[in-house]
């Protein structure tokens, strides 16, 4: 957690831009990751890469989670 | 009795494991979601109905081998793939004409993966060998 902060959280969760990017930014390998597919060419050969559409769809529902869902500043 | 403001490791640590949480969630989701769309495999009705005939250009070839039928760019991949048994040809079409999965091709012919991958390997084998169109021009079908 090098380059987030409790602050960049808190503004994140007020719906800062600026903060969501870097969220989105800090945990982009991560997202990567679960966005991935495998496809099968049509010469046999496997190959994997990252399903954008996935991706995106995974980057919206953390971003509401984010603003909606996290109750941490309450505690 | 007020709770204790949270320390800043905690408080990050604590979003850390949110955040893997939500994206992990999402994921399965969108997967089993995925999975339910990918699981409707034509009847064998829609197969027999689905004809190439009128949706396009009449210089394609046609190419009809047990009970099947789909279109070829050339002459030279209709020649190769004339060299194919069924089995092979069955994969082809489960793959490429209906999108299914190896693993629904295994389950529809009772094979294990492996099986369906060799196949497919030998399949893409024999169709290199026997293709005598340019080099440039991969077939594919």
């Amino acid at each position: 957690m090098k380059n987030l902060t409790v602050e960049i959280i808190h503004r994140a969760m007020d719906g800062d831009k600026e903060a969501l990017l870097k969220i989105l930014q800090h945990y982009e390998h991560y997202i990567d990751k679960y966005a991935m597919v495998t496809k099968t060419m049509p010469d046999g050969k496997i190959h994997h890469c990252v399903d954008e559409d996935r991706k995106a769809e995974i980057q919206y529902a953390l971003i509401y989670a984010i603003k909606h869902k996290y109750k941490t500043k309450k505690l | 009795m007020p709770t204790p403001p949270l320390d800043e490791s905690t408080e990050l640590a604590l979003f850390d494991s949110f955040v893997k949480k939500v994206v992990r969630n999402t994921a399965i989701k969108i997967i089993n979601k995925a999975k339910k769309e990918n699981q409707i495999v034509p009847d064998e009705a829609y197969i027999s109905e689905c004809t190439t005939e009128d949706t396009h250009f009449s210089e394609n070839i046609i190419c009809d081998r047990f009970g099947h039928e789909w279109l070829l760019v050339d002459v030279y991949l209709y020649e190769a793939m004339l060299l194919l048994k069924e089995e092979q040809i069955e994969v082809l079409i489960m793959e490429f004409q209906y999108g299914m999965h190896i693993w629904e091709i295994a389950k529809k012919l009772h094979i294990s993966e492996r099986a369906v991958y060799a196949r497919k390997k030998k399949t893409f084998d024999s169709i290199r060998k026997n293709y005598k169109g340019e080099y440039n021009e991969k077939p594919y079908c």
